[in-house]
């Protein structure tokens, strides 16, 4: 039986099915005698206790592994299971009423989420299932239940769950277990992201599974394409088996060529950025061989000073500290780029009905030079270095980016004064995402050092949907030819003046997508950083006469669909080693 | 008893893993810990009331530690909210 889901983690992988109980127990409910009261709560105590250790020793086995941010979820959860509001919650119960540990312990954890969930802190209230895990945990502790959820095997195993909770996915970690697969999560979820980082393939949101799986012998996990196959025949478990050994091949040619560039097999040089939210990520980006970062998104120092602004010491030591960890490579700062987002109007200021179509980036900063020039001072202050480029998000006419040059020229004119080094020539350019922009770049060509063509944008823009519109998303085509048309212009306009052009918008992360790019002549792609072995190795793998052709090809075509067939039978070999 | 007065000055407050660090230090000794604001106070081994606290940046607040270890354990609170919660 083929079952369909959502792939979160690349591989292939065969292995026993080892299907886990739902976690929804049954609670019993009795009245404990008042002379066994006592007994009753150091029975919850020790339950609780062996909870903890549990999840320490989750911790213990993913130390090393992953991300330290991730590790601090354990701490949390071990956290809230020593809370004395909890401990005392459940023990007055039992003392008083004679409720029993199990029904005492639910009372309180259930007080204890709504509290959490009211205490305005975000963290807990995205993570009410997480908690919801925890309780289970102590449940089936107090059963005196099997605790380890898989025990170790020198068999494969193939692990199927309705859902994992990330702590359930520490435990999974032991040599035996292959893949997981879920029938509920989303490709953000924590489980999602220890899964890529132990590098085990999974699939999740696969429907039917749980009730498939229990009759299952053998599993097949496709981390690829997003497929498990239950009960494989001999043939499929053939196949899957010569596809896992490629695929580990390709990882591993794709690993060892990390640190080298982009280079077309006729020798054309394509740079490889990535795109950050976070310092954290940094890590991330220098390990798969960024040569910089092509878009940093000024957003978030916004959003964690709110309601404060950051001041102009925030934006220089941050700025500093990201040119500092990637020097020589360049780093690309979108200057502020926000409204339409809902948090912050409560930062700046309220919006009208269309915010997209309203007074956001370049539109907000210009009418506020104070906020403006407060981060193009500090990019300054962080350009002394010479590895600084600064970029300005929604330019639609030319007098807007003569406007952002002129602030950025009093700056200059400001610090030379006072005496504060930085790069005279630090290049400024813009994110072309405005249909009007792209489609007249070469009057932006004298007043820019770069393009960068932020694809998310320009396709809402272009095909007039709302992104976040469930009900329109099937319009957002990036193989639109309008969408290629445009990209075309823009890296013609640039052309003639060897100006550099980059994406850094979701279609450069596409390993399917960026051959068509480099062939339309775009110079850079910038992506998140995960994507860019796969977008790399790509490049590597075909010649840029091949992506001119591609390219020459897909203009002339009238749909997306047919963009997609030209890609299809052009790309069929560059994929995953098949 | 040893009390002293501090201000929040990590970026993001007593938010959930500040606040995480905070009750897994207080939870290390022996004394009492008790967080106040001017609103209220929290027991600082108790995620719970930390977190209602809702102490945000530049929040004063007030700690009150008792018991036998309550110098070792003042100094380490102290520690930990001084240095932001090694967030920056």
């Amino acid at each position: 039986m083929i079952l369909k889901g959502t792939p979160v983690s690349p591989g292939f992988a065969t292995g026993s099915a080892r299907a886990l109980a739902a976690r929804k127990l049954a609670i019993p409910r009795y009245t404990v005698p008042e002379g066994e009261r006592e007994a009753e709560a150091g029975r919850l105590k020790l339950a609780i206790d062996a909870t903890v250790n549990e999840l320490e020793g989750a911790k213990e086995a993913l130390r090393e592994k992953v991300e330290p941010s991730l590790l601090e979820l354990f701490d949390a959860y071990v956290v809230i299971l020593k809370d004395p509001t909890l401990a005392k919650t459940a023990r007055a119960q039992i003392a008083g009423e004679g409720t029993n540990a199990e029904q005492a312990l639910a009372k309180a954890i259930k007080a204890m989420t709504a509290a959490l969930i009211a205490s305005q802190d975000s963290y807990f209230q995205e993570k009410a299932s997480d908690l919801e895990d925890l309780h289970s945990r102590v449940q089936r502790h107090l059963r005196g239940g099997q605790q380890e959820l898989v025990a170790p095997s020198a068999e494969p195993q193939v692990i199927l769950a309705d859902n994992l909770t990330p702590s359930e996915t520490g435990h999974l970690h032991q040599a035996s277990v292959v893949a997981f697969a879920t029938e509920h999560g989303a490709r953000t979820s924590h489980t999602a992201i220890i899964a890529r980082s132990l590098g085990i393939p999974a699939v999740v949101g696969v429907a039917g599974l749980m009730a498939a799986a229990s009759a299952a012998q053998r599993v097949i996990v496709d981390g690829v394409e997003g497929t498990v196959i239950l009960d494989p025949t001999p043939e499929e478990e053939a196949d899957y088996a010569g596809r896992a050994e490629a695929y580990r091949d390709y990882r591993h040619k794709i690993k060892a060529g990390a640190l080298k560039e982009a280079r077309t097999i006729d020798g054309h040089v394509i740079r490889t950025r990535a795109n950050i939210d976070l310092e954290n990520e940094l890590r991330g980006a220098i390990e798969s061989g960024a040569e910089g970062v092509g878009l940093y998104r000024s957003e978030f120092l916004y959003l964690e000073r709110s309601p404060e602004l950051p001041t102009e010491e925030d934006h220089a030591a941050i700025y500093g500290r990201i040119g500092e960890a990637l020097f020589p490579h360049r780093v690309t700062i979108r200057t502020l780029d926000l409204g339409g987002e809902k948090y912050f109007h409560e930062v700046l200021e309220p919006e009208g009905q269309n915010p997209v179509l309203g007074v956001r980036a370049v539109r907000f900063t210009l009418r506020h030079p104070e906020i403006f020039k407060t981060q193009l001072r500090g990019l300054l202050r962080a350009s002394a270095r010479k590895n600084i480029a600064i970029m300005f998000p929604l330019i639609t006419t030319v007098d807007e980016l003569k406007a952002c040059r002129a602030l950025l020229d009093e700056c200059k004119a400001e610090l030379k004064a006072e005496g504060v080094p930085f790069d005279n020539k630090v290049p400024a350019g813009i994110m072309v995402e405005v249909p009007s922009c792209a489609l007249t770049a070469e009057a932006f060509v004298p007043y820019a050092d770069f393009f960068s063509i932020g694809t998310n944008d320009l396709i809402q823009y272009l095909m007039a949907i709302d992104r976040n519109n469930e009900s329109v998303a099937a319009l957002y085509d990036p193989m639109n030819p309008a969408v290629l048309r445009c990209i075309s212009h823009v890296c013609e306009s640039a052309r003639a003046k060897e100006m550099p052009v980059a994406v850094c918008g979701e279609m450069a992360s596409d390993p399917l997508m960026a051959p068509l790019l480099v062939g339309l002549g775009v110079t850079e792609l910038s992506m998140a950083p995960e994507a860019l072995l796969d977008v790399k190795a790509a490049v590597r793998g075909i010649s840029y006469e091949k992506c001119r052709r591609m390219a020459r090809h897909a203009l002339k075509a009238g749909t997306g669909a047919e963009v997609a067939e030209i890609l299809k039978s052009h790309s069929r070999t560059a994929r995953h080693g098949r | 008893m040893t009390r002293k007065e501090l201000v929040i000055s990590n970026r993001l407050g007593l938010h959930a893993r500040a606040a995480a660090k905070l009750v897994q230090a207080a939870s290390r000794f022996h004394a009492q810990v008790i967080i106040s604001t001017h609103q209220m106070s929290a027991d600082a081994k108790s995620i719970l009331g930390v977190l209602t606290l809702a102490a945000s940046k530049d929040t004063p607040v007030v700690l009150e530690v008792d018991g036998p270890d309550e110098a070792a354990a003042m100094k380490e609170i102290e520690g930990l909210i001084t240095s932001r919660f090694g967030e920056e």
